[in-house]
């Protein structure tokens, strides 16, 4: 769950980065549109005569996705952005890296379940995730990824009859 | 009337066989929990449970699966509510106000008009299905495929109403999502359309979005302050809701069944179609439309009512006509002919007793469903009690299972984790999720509807404004979408946002 609200950012940081995200978001929809245009030019024709074909509808989503590229860079540039800036508090330039670290940590366990399987693979990233959000007790945080990893996993597997990942080294 | 004596009658033959009524309460529960999970649809519960039902007797065996299905619906409401993981479709439209009022502290409230919404929609759709089944009928016979292509263009026309501060954002949103459904095997040729030579991507991954957009999306943005002093993630508070809060919302519950009705009753759309355009339509009428998506208790009331008034829509065309409204009632209806029975005109001639002591049962059902969904809520509003630092790898980590049980696909889990990400810098930059949602949903159904539609008119686009019940569709869409989008552009521009409070209002 969210917290609760953020300490306001810094006044003309935050739209400034706004209106950069927003650009650069206008120009990968050019570039997935040129790149739907592309892909579906190997599409087969229509064998029946009255359909469209199965390229017709993924290059109109391209199309209106140019326009509101267009729209949307325009809404941007409108955007009034206060000049002046004070630099960010620590905790805010904190968070993004904790991000980060935290879907590295959940990405590096994603390809370690597919060798060791669900159990090690979720317990260190329960773990890790436990420490980076700023738990310290080894011992406590080891026994609560202990117990919830193993309630999902009985629950799941025994209750529900869903199987989990084995792992490559253990099927 | 002749349909009350029958009812009753059936309530009698009910009371006689208790095993009936025990399967019922087993369903029920087993199904909130399976809709809670994400992952788990009650497409999936009622699979499961479906081969218990060989050796019962047909009464049993379709009230535990009627149970399922019920139960199914509205729990995923109750994740969704508490940690905005839709442990259903249908339940994605419900996360979008339902964990705004956990983060207000009001998690109860919410999930007790959740569960008091969804037992007077399903109540409502079972009692329009007792009386008005035979006329109902005649109206799903209307729907052919240039209706339902119009119905899923009204409903993807809700984007712009969803699409909070910025319905340009919001646009880009649904026709991102839109590109992305039409990955997969196009629905004419059978032919895969940007697969890249991965068969997992051979039908449209929406689970996965759905859970990595909502759930791991909302678990990353978690990450961005510690938790030193392990505080509870929210209060649960009070559950069921006040009257002077609760009577204002009977006239949303009341128009969102009846849309609900009226949706399940087409075939091929389901309780998730339902929720949205009954959202949709409770702003629309709404007083106070600025508050949706914010926290308001008339947007959960809605979505609730309108997914689980589905729930007599689906089965009334099943029963009456022999066409399954979804992929639930594809599953009754092969465990009806399992017992031997027809769906059909022929149905109600031939088993009437039965057919009216099913009804009385599933009407049980429905207040089964009211008693045990708030007497679990308590037991899992715990949950919030949890510190942050232990709930949101704890999300997280359901959210891995969840998916991958949904095909036993590590691939699933790749996409989940890749739309978690887009989420949460989606979730910064202030572009609403719910809209690549909706075009998830609609965007098959749209398309090949439509290439049905052109097909079955020789090439003509006359189907478009020839057919009445296509013409009002579209023409409602286009106001929908139009309006919206004409005040956010030419309007006034909106104010530099703080990025860091809450990310987008979806």
């Amino acid at each position: 769950m969210s917290n609760a609200p953020q300490p306001a950012e810094a006044e003309g940081s935050g739209p400034r980065i706004l209106r950069r995200a927003d650009l650069a978001i206008a120009a990968i929809l050019v570039v997935i549109a040129i790149a739907t245009f592309a892909a579906s030019s190997g599409f087969p024709v229509a064998k029946l005569g009255n359909d469209v074909g199965a390229a017709r509808f993924p290059r109109i989503y391209a199309v209106v996705l140019v326009v509101l590229a267009g729209l949307l860079a325009l809404q941007a540039w409108r955007r009034p952005v206060p000049a002046g800036a004070t630099a960010p508090t620590a905790e805010r330039r904190q968070a993004l890296p904790r991000v980060m670290a935290g879907m590295g940590i959940c990405l590096a366990c994603f390809v370690a379940m597919q060798f060791v399987g669900f159990v090690p693979a979720a317990l260190t990233q329960f773990v890790g995730l436990m420490l980076l959000m700023g738990r310290r007790h080894w011992v406590q945080t080891t026994l609560i990824a202990v117990a919830l990893t193993a309630a999902v996993y009985f629950l799941f597997v025994n209750g529900l009859n869903v199987p989990l990942p084995l792992g490559i080294m253990f099927e | 009337m002749n349909e009350i004596s029958m009812l009753f009658a059936g309530f009698g033959a009910l009371m006689a066989d208790p095993l009936a009524l025990v399967l019922a309460v087993v369903g029920v529960t087993v199904g909130i929990v399976i809709g809670a999970l994400p992952g788990l649809t009650a497409t999936m519960g009622v699979a499961i449970l479906l081969p218990f039902t060989f050796g019962l007797d047909p009464l049993a065996g379709l009230l535990m699966i009627s149970g399922v299905f019920f139960g199914g619906i509205y729990g995923g409401s109750i994740t969704a509510i508490l940690l905005k993981i839709p442990g259903t479709p249908a339940a994605a439209a419900t996360a979008m106000d339902g964990f705004e009022l956990t983060r207000k502290g009001q998690a109860g409230i919410a999930l007790g008009t959740a569960t008091l919404s969804s037992f007077l929609g399903g109540t409502l759709s079972i009692l329009v299905l007792v009386f008005m089944a035979p006329v109902l009928a005649g109206f799903a016979l209307k729907f052919s495929a240039a209706e339902t292509f119009a119905l899923a263009v009204f409903g993807l026309s809700i984007i712009s109403s969803i699409s909070g501060n910025s319905p340009i954002k919001g646009l880009v949103a649904g026709f991102l999502g839109l590109l992305l459904a039409t990955v997969g095997l196009d629905p004419m040729a059978g032919l895969p359309r940007f697969t890249g030579g991965f068969t997992e991507l051979f039908t449209v991954p929406f689970i996965p979005v759905m859970i990595g957009l909502f759930a791991a999306a909302e678990a990353f943005k978690s990450l961005e302050t510690m938790d030193l002093k392990g505080r509870s993630a929210a209060a649960l508070g009070r559950i069921i809701p006040p009257w002077p809060v609760f009577r204002p919302l009977i006239g949303t519950i009341g128009r969102s069944s009846a849309l609900g009705i009226g949706i399940g009753i087409v075939p091929g759309a389901g309780a998730d179609i339902a929720a949205f355009v009954a959202y949709n339509e409770a702003k629309r009428f709404s007083h106070t439309p600025e508050e949706f998506g914010k926290g308001s208790l008339a947007g959960v009331a809605a979505c609730e009512s309108g997914a689980n008034g589905c729930t007599g829509g689906a089965l009334l065309t099943m029963l009456t006509l022999g066409i399954p409204g979804d992929a639930v009632t594809a599953v009754m209806l092969g465990a009806l002919t399992l017992q031997g029975l027809q769906p059909g005109p022929l149905l109600f001639q031939e088993h009437t007793d039965l057919v009216y002591t099913l009804f009385a049962g599933m009407l049980v059902c429905y207040v089964l469903m009211l008693v045990i969904g708030l007497g679990l809520l308590r037991f899992m509003g715990r949950i919030l009690r949890m510190p942050k630092s232990v709930l949101t790898p704890a999300i997280l980590l359901l959210c891995v299972v969840g998916t991958y049980a949904i095909n036993n696909s590590m691939f699933d889990v790749g996409i989940m984790f890749a739309a978690g990400i887009i989420g949460y810098f989606m979730q910064k930059w202030d572009y609403p999720a719910s809209p690549v949602v909706l075009a998830l949903i609609m965007g098959p159904m749209a398309e090949a509807n439509f290439r049905r539609a052109l097909s079955l008119s020789g090439g003509s686009l006359d189907f478009l404004y020839t057919r009445p019940i296509t013409v009002v569709l579209l023409s409602v869409a286009i106001l929908t979408l139009l309006m919206p989008l004409y005040r956010g552009f030419f309007g006034r521009p909106v104010a530099s946002k703080d990025t860091s409070v809450s990310g987008g209002v979806e």
